[in-house]
């Protein structure tokens, strides 16, 4: 609840928008069962139609894995402050390893935890097994100290850190942000395997956050001995794939973790991360073979990529944890109107939006991410596309000639298609509105948003894990105005529901029923926002490469069961 | 310079007061080149002009079969549509408008501004032609397109923005042309005989120097024009011009740079207009130089 929105989600933001068909979706490619090693039949090819030295190759050691990639945002490769997008996505699945984490289906496990925590009965301490004979990449075993420093760590007032407000229910998690301490008195070492929890208040997420990055188990001695070089320099984890070096902008490489704790894998002996290469250059280099993994195909290159046939067995996706909304400012003059938020509804048609994408995203009326439990597949908005109601609506609300409401946010320097094109279907029906360019994420723009000079924004949000609470607290209650809920939004009834449902297990009815009346509240009662699409990924991979599948939470593939054939 | 004195037995047949004009008129036909780029731009300012009346569609119009995947030229859409289903042709014509709009009133506005303070600084010279002319220096000195840059983000996008910007920046240079022009001018034999006269200074750059520099605004004003529309352009390429969906020669390049592969049409018409206009005013202002002052050729 008090739960400010971290940095993280800021800089995703920022990623979402500029890279939305970078991250976009379509029907996903029939997968392969999870973490299975047998051969992998490509999705939607005959086998007969596949060179035959793809099928007969199981899962075999080596070859480079050469990617690239936008990522100008890449700073460090320190678990805390690794927010942007490639750096996060190289922290969370190839360097690192969080207690737990969830499979590409949004299956919950145990990673470096060697079993589900145990939950004491009022909820609040939570203790955690961990695996035994986890090694670093330096050899050394992992234990409960170095996941104890890992998350006491992002809460020292000189490291910088996204997710500091992840952790700020933990016991003592404000002594050591106010810097009176570097000992957080709630995660206690019971033994070199054992570690414990206690939060000051029941919070049933809290075994999900543990499979946020930041939670990416770092080694004490090594992260202190190595100070300022720590995260650009020196990079140890307990991951799949080792840091050899990385140059800031330009390329990052790792290698295989022979050692690494799941038997057999990885696979693929280097992986080579070249970085802020320009959209179109980025596309040429991997059709000229230069490269085995696209990040970010050009918006305007889908629809011929999805339709060409002979990129079917290369073309990765999966429906991510980010959704587009357009959002309606609350209070500003004629939106405080619920006819007229009524009529903006009913005027947009999400299917035309989704068509300007240029990618197949998925359309939905919630707020909601589908791979979240609190995703109610048969919920329907009230408000369909239909221009007729919308302009009966208008009259009703006395706006018979039209009615102008304001200022609509369009991108950074060119108005998205999205914006473009609900900017002409809100003209239709006799809604005016004026497109503005700027940074959603710069505080000028903040700051108009939220006085309601700027009334309407798309705003896509992608959570760090699959669950509601990454998007209702920093997005949907009263106290969220100070972070990213910027259209002056605030129904105490939402607030009301997020506390009952706080300390009741994730996937209980009731915590789920409640998700479901906020999603009505938001999107029928109150009509603030207007989901549009959830955001699918795709990116280019190539027929050397077997199983680099997609991970929803990243957008981008899970290497260590992928394997090169070729 | 001057007009001919129509020499003695020679038969008068053209009046007095046409011949410098036409006199330049005719050496201007006689520029093949200049001839055909001034047809060209006058066809193009009209279709701007006649936009409203010529263009097939709204330019703002979204048909929902091009969204996401731009239709190539067809029957309906002559030029075809850009990637949100918008018609090419109906945007290139209204984007001409503002393009040219901008570009034609902030070169206007920036040479009149140059003629009047260079104009003065040459005529009045002393303390005052020294401030200006530092002024005119410390201008010249700025980086200008980074403040332009600058200027555009503080005044929030929009023509008039986009315009005041080039003005800004527009006039000193033309201004220290004038400057010694009208310095050169100054010693001439005509203006010492107005002094000698007794015309007040007033009288004297508004009646003999200001026409004498007219002929080298209009030069001037043919040959900045292009430079105009290209800050107007370039601006627009940078989402600092005139907010969308308005269309504008630049913002149609931003809009289609990203289809350059698969609809390179896109592009290429806002280009080529860009590219087209640049050329005709280009070659229509130095037909003007050499018609209006065939001797200095080489300035």
């Amino acid at each position: 609840m008090n739960k400010i929105a971290g940095r993280r989600q800021f800089l995703k933001l920022l990623a979402g928008s500029s890279a939305i068909g970078a991250l976009a979706a379509c029907a996903a490619p029939a997968a392969p069962g999870e973490g299975s090693q047998a051969p992998v039949t490509p999705a939607g090819g005959e086998p007969g139609a596949t060179p035959q030295a793809v099928m007969d190759t199981g899962p075999r050691v080596g070859g480079t894995y050469r990617i690239v990639a936008g990522g100008d945002f890449v700073k460090t490769l320190d678990p805390g402050s690794a927010e942007a997008f490639e750096d996060w996505w190289s922290v969370g699945q190839l360097l690192f390893n969080m207690p737990y984490a969830f499979d590409r289906e949004g299956n919950f496990y145990p990673d470096l935890a060697a079993d589900l925590p145990k939950i004491s009965s009022d909820g609040k301490v939570y203790t955690i097994p961990l695996r035994k004979g986890v090694k670093f990449h330096n050899g050394r075993e992992m234990t409960a100290e170095d996941v104890k420093f890992t998350i006491e760590r992002q809460l020292w007032p000189e490291v910088y850190s996204w997710g500091k407000s992840y952790l700020n229910t933990i016991v003592g998690a404000q002594d050591v942000l106010d810097g009176k301490t570097k000992d957080l008195a709630g995660v206690k070492v019971v033994d070199p395997y054992t570690v414990e929890i206690t939060l000051d208040r029941p919070q049933a997420v809290f075994a999900a956050l543990m499979s946020i990055t930041i939670f990416g188990v770092v080694p004490k001695k090594e992260v202190l001995d190595a100070g300022q070089d720590w995260g650009t320099k020196v990079v140890i984890g307990t991951g799949p794939f080792k840091f050899v070096e990385w140059q800031p902008q330009q390329r990052a490489v790792f290698e295989r973790n022979p050692n690494y704790f799941k038997p057999g894998k990885p696979y693929i002996e280097r992986v080579e991360l070249n970085l802020n290469v320009e959209e179109s250059v980025r596309l040429l280099r991997w059709e000229s073979g230069e490269a085995d993994f696209l990040i970010g195909i050009p918006p305007a290159e889908f629809p011929r990529i999805l339709a060409d046939e002979n990129l079917k067995d290369v073309l990765r996706s999966t429906p991510t944890m980010t959704v587009h909304r357009f959002n309606i400012h609350m209070t500003a003059k004629p939106l405080d109107n619920l006819k007229v938020r009524q009529a903006i509804a009913h005027a947009i048609d999400k299917n035309a939006v989704v068509k300007a994408t240029g990618a197949p995203h998925i359309v939905t009326d919630s707020v909601f991410a589908i791979a979240m439990p609190q995703y109610d597949p048969n919920f329907r908005s009230n408000y369909q596309y239909d221009p007729d109601k919308a302009r009966a609506l208008l009259k009703e609300a006395g706006y018979e000639n039209g009615v102008n409401v304001g200022k609509i946010l369009g991108g950074r320097t060119r108005a998205s298609p999205e914006i473009e094109v609900i900017h002409a279907q809100l003209k239709a029906v006799g809604i005016e509105s004026e497109i503005v360019l700027g940074l959603y994420n710069s505080p000028e723009i903040a700051d108009r948003l939220r006085s309601g000079d700027i009334t309407l924004h798309i705003l896509s949000w992608s959570a760090s894990y699959p669950d509601g609470y990454d998007y209702a607290a920093p997005l949907f209650t009263c106290k969220a105005r100070e972070a990213f809920n910027r259209s002056n939004y605030c129904n105490p009834r939402i607030d009301e529901l997020l506390d009952k449902a706080e300390g009741l297990p994730l996937t209980s009815p009731e915590r789920i029923a409640a998700y479901r009346e906020i999603n009505d509240i938001m999107v029928n009662r109150d009509v603030q926002s207007v989901p549009l699409f959830n955001q699918q990924a795709f990116q280019l991979s190539s027929k050397r490469v077997r199983n680099d599948l997609l991970h929803p939470i990243y957008g981008l593939p899970v290497l260590e069961d992928a394997w090169i054939a070729m | 310079m001057q007009a001919q004195a129509a020499l003695p037995g020679i038969k008068e047949t053209i009046p007095a007061q046409h011949t410098w004009l036409g006199g330049v008129w005719r050496r201007f036909l006689r520029q093949r080149l200049a001839v055909l780029a001034g047809v060209v731009l006058l066809a193009i300012l009209l279709s701007a002009l006649l936009a409203p009346v010529i263009a097939p569609y709204d330019p703002e119009k979204i048909f929902p079969e091009g969204l996401g995947n731009p239709l190539p030229p067809s029957d309906k859409f002559w030029l075809g549509t850009d990637g949100r289903g918008r018609d090419l042709l109906s945007r290139l014509l209204w984007g001409g408008r503002i393009s040219l709009a901008v570009g034609i009133t902030a070169s206007t506005i920036a040479l009149s501004i140059a003629v009047l303070v260079g104009g003065l600084a040459g005529f009045l010279g002393g303390r005052i032609d020294y401030i200006i002319m530092r002024l005119v220096d410390l201008m010249m000195s700025v980086p200008s397109f980074f403040v332009i840059l600058l200027l555009v983000a503080l005044l929030n996008p929009s023509p008039l923005a986009v315009i005041f910007v080039i003005v800004l920046f527009g006039w000193p240079y033309p201004a220290r042309v004038f400057r010694s022009e009208v310095l050169s001018l100054r010693r001439r034999d005509f203006i010492l005989a107005a002094q000698s006269l007794g015309a007040p200074a007033r009288m004297i750059f508004v009646r003999h120097l200001l026409p004498h520099v007219l002929p080298l605004l209009v030069v001037y004003l043919s040959l900045s024009i292009p430079g105009a529309i290209f800050t107007e352009t370039t601006l627009s390429y940078l989402g600092l011009g005139v907010p969308p969906p308005t269309p504008t020669w630049g913002s149609m390049v931003l809009d289609g740079q990203p289809y350059y592969r698969v609809a390179p049409w896109l592009v290429l018409c806002p280009g080529l207009a860009i590219m087209l206009t640049g050329v005709c005013f280009n070659l229509v202002g130095n037909g003007l130089r050499e018609a209006i002052d065939p001797v200095r050729k080489e300035r």
